[in-house]
């Protein structure tokens, strides 16, 4: 007979375990293709991805299990798109690189191939790619949200006196790039969508008529949230981890894990984030968002863990604040959380104008 | 003094507004879908001109009016937006009035700016008949590829609002590839009496269509209007992000056989024909401070030459003249008249410079935005500039305070234009 703390002990375990099943499971599913200079596993990432001379292909172990010249280190043009090409039709599921082309990046997302801009030696980088911390990232973007779904938001923005900025938006996502977020109220910005397809940044005003492309730094709406508040993406898309930090023995009991990770690209709104990572549940109870000389920018804690249906558990509010806007702290509260699939066609700027006919 | 009486009793509503906000709650019957919608704006707005009174649309437009310096002008606007649903059907109308005291007394207009039908299958696919904007180009301050819309201020872009009775429809593909999306818009507009008849020459069914690429992340239309109201038209525009805080755009027209119409200085009218090819080219970059300039360069080849200004203008004076020595206005009416049209638009000429530079929450002042904005004239080297203060800051309530000054020697586009200055406020209440 188990006592009760054994019982708990157990649970425990095997959900700290979760994780690196998760890992395990991927592990004959990665391949990785890392540019490099020459064809030692030593040497060190080539800065041109698609005129590197050589890519050194691992397995999902970290085994080395290929060497392939690149056919198109000597191409006038397009080398970038053939090398992507070239690369997913040997199988390849990753690709490290010190810098990308935009068009590789381009033909890289159009083939699914995840990608990862690190420098320094290809063995470290595949080591720091396989890492658990990523894994642990993918895991916890599943556990945030459905791949594809919709939801409702309130987004408050709290003054230092107590006055208080309401929005209420309507969200709509599918895989990891496409995203778009109509807003409900108030009055003054009901109709307002806004529409991110991969890099590509839209905003639609009623009064103006039609969507107008802006820069993904904008602001669509005043106040402390920014664009990556209201059309984030998964956070593996955007960033990858760098260290999971070692914990001392003392720590070790800690249910937590310290994640930094750093933005795969520069237009990603953080150069990085520091992530405290609930163990049983991997879900994320803090961020912080830092710049490249890791300056705080905001802090961002998840709260109120709450159970939205179809096996969704997950944080119902996020607050954040920041030393930028002192005195100010801004809050999203999440309510139907529902998986949801859309046709690719929804995330059209033509669509645009459309976007609350989705709403059932 | 009645002015500041009616904005002090405003801001007073709006901050018992303010105050009288509820406690933080997600209730979801805020996020209830309700088939009936209305929405829209109140709006009031008190304008002050200062007048050029030497200049020729001084003379051309209140020769025969009193001889003050400023003017004022109260608008009263009240904008009802709805929208009803009822399974892939929607209809939607937008209707705007207002109510205008200036030097000619009371007046009140009301507008449909839209009234139409949609039905939307899915979405790949929606129809659309009815009065509507179609609103086509990526240009901020003029659009050229615009075939369908009535022509914008660019001082005010977002006022022209009112649409055509069409008949259109989107379809929408999507794509893995450097080639992401394609949607293909036609518009079949009817011009007939009373359906239409401001847009061109009546009794023709024109057909017009836009083709959408977002191609290698760029967004591409390819547009085109023929039927017999307008001359044949095609144009195309594009915008691209070159960084993350940078963006391009522009547009190119072509006009088979536009005809102009203008004047010379005795006052005789002369018809020209020929193709016109006009073309835009902007930028919009946001600093790290929170700054965005919007900079475009517009070529309108529809517009009118420097030495054609001029001969409008000493044409014009020609008739004020006559009017002071003789009483007879004749001549003055002939220009307002004859080629009226023509020269009724906002920017006349051929190449324009156009900036605008706003700063979002300057020192940390949540839901600010100033702005400076500037057209500047490169033929005759006139301009306009505006400084502007914008503040939503209140829910629902919008205040902008904008400020134009119009500057240019004689015989100059905004040398000549009636005000030499303006200045309004602009107090709109979202309901």
């Amino acid at each position: 007979m188990f006592t009760r703390q054994k019982r708990l002990f157990l649970i425990l375990v095997t959900l700290s375990l979760v994780p690196v099943i998760a890992y395990a499971a991927q592990k004959d599913a990665a391949k990785i293709a890392v540019a490099s200079n020459s064809k030692n596993a030593t040497s060190s990432i080539s800065n041109k991805a698609g005129k590197c001379p050589y890519y050194l292909i691992f397995d999902g172990t970290g085994e080395l299990i290929e060497v392939v010249g690149n056919p198109y280190k000597d191409a006038q043009s397009g080398a970038g798109s053939q090398t992507a090409g070239f690369l997913a039709d040997k199988g390849v599921t990753v690709v490290i690189a010190e810098t990308f082309g935009e068009k590789m990046i381009e033909a890289m997302r159009s083939n699914s191939t995840d990608y990862f801009q690190l420098r320094g030696i290809v063995l470290d980088a595949v080591k720091t790619v396989l890492s658990p911390g990523n894994q642990i990232l993918m895991k916890l973007d599943r556990n945030l949200n459905p791949e594809s779904y919709e939801s409702y938001r309130k987004l408050i923005n709290i003054e230092p006196g107590g006055r208080k900025r309401e929005y209420v938006l309507f969200t709509v996502k599918k895989g990891a790039d496409k995203v778009a977020a109509l807003f409900l109220s108030p009055a003054s910005e009901k109709g307002r969508s806004t529409l991110r397809l991969d890099e590509n940044m839209w905003l639609y005003i009623p009064n103006v008529g039609k969507p107008v492309r802006i820069t993904s730094l904008q602001s669509v709406v005043g106040g402390v949230f920014n664009n990556s508040d209201i059309l984030r993406l998964d956070y593996a898309a955007e960033y990858f981890v760098e260290k999971m930090e070692k914990l001392s023995d003392k720590e070790e009991l800690s249910d937590k894990y310290v994640l930094h990770l750093k933005a795969k690209t520069k237009t990603v709104a953080y150069d990085k984030l520091k992530m405290w990572v609930d163990k049983d549940t991997i879900l994320p109870t803090r961020i912080e968002c830092l710049t490249e000389a890791s300056m705080l920018i905001k802090t961002i804690y998840y709260k109120k863990t709450e159970d939205f249906g179809d096996k969704i558990v997950r944080p119902s509010v996020i607050e954040t604040d920041s030393p930028l806007y002192k005195g100010y702290k801004s809050v999203m509260i999440f309510a139907k959380i529902k998986k949801r699939t859309f046709e690719d066609e929804v995330f059209t700027l033509t669509f645009m104008p459309n976007l609350e006919s989705l709403r059932q | 003094m009645r002015l500041w009486a009616i904005l002090a009793i405003l801001l007073t509503l709006s901050c018992g507004i303010a105050l009288a906000e509820e406690e933080y709650s997600f209730d979801l019957s805020e996020i209830e879908e309700k088939p009936l919608d209305i929405g829209g704006y109140l709006e009031f707005r008190p304008v002050l001109f200062g007048l050029d009174k030497n200049s020729a649309l001084h003379k051309l437009k209140l020769y025969n009016r009193g001889k003050e310096n400023t003017r004022e002008e109260y608008n009263f606007t009240a904008l009802l937006d709805g929208s009803y649903k009822k399974g892939i059907t929607e209809f939607h109308a937008i209707v705007n009035t207002d109510f205008k005291k200036s030097y000619l007394g009371w007046s009140e207009e009301t507008t449909l700016y839209e009234g139409y039908m949609s039905l939307k299958p899915s979405s790949m696919f929606n129809f659309n008949i009815g009065k509507k904007t179609l609103k086509w180009g990526k240009g901020y301050a003029w659009n050229p590829v615009a075939f369908l819309d009535r022509p914008k201020d660019p001082e005010d872009p977002e006022l022209a609002r009112e649409g055509f009775v069409v008949i259109s429809a989107d379809y929408i593909k999507s794509f893995d590839g450097p080639l992401k999306t394609f949607s293909f818009t036609p518009v079949l507009m009817p011009v007939y009496d009373h359906i239409n008849d401001d847009f061109g020459k009546i009794n023709s069914l024109n057909f017009a269509g836009k083709m959408y690429l977002l191609l290698y992340d760029t967004d591409i239309d390819f547009m085109f209007l023929t039927g017999g109201s307008k001359t044949n038209r095609y144009g195309m525009d594009f915008s691209r992000n070159i960084t993350s805080n940078f963006e391009i755009h522009g547009e190119l027209s072509f006009i088979n056989d536009h005809k102009k119409r203008f004047i010379n200085s005795d006052g005789a009218v002369f018809n020209k024909q020929y193709d016109a090819t006009s073309y835009l080219l902007g930028l919009r970059y946001l600093t790290k401070s929170d700054t965005t300039y919007i900079f475009e360069y517009f070529h309108d080849a529809t517009g009118f030459a420097e030495s054609e200004m001029e001969d409008y203008f000493s044409f014009i004076d020609k008739g004020y003249d006559t009017y002071l020595t003789s009483g007879d206005d004749s001549l003055l009416k002939k220009a307002s008249n004859v080629a009226g049209g023509n020269y009724n638009r906002k920017n006349l000429m051929r190449d324009y410079l156009y900036l605008r530079v706003s700063q979002k929450e300057p020192f940390d002042i949540l839901y600010f935005t100033p702005s400076l904005t500037g057209i500047f004239n490169i033929n005759d080297k006139s301009f306009s500039i505006g400084p502007e203060l914008l503040y939503t800051g209140i829910k629902n309530l919008e205040l902008r305070l904008k400020t134009t000054f119009l500057v240019g020697d004689s015989h100059t586009e905004f040398g000549e234009k009636q005000n030499d200055c303006r200045i309004e406020l602009r107090v709109r209440y979202y309901f």
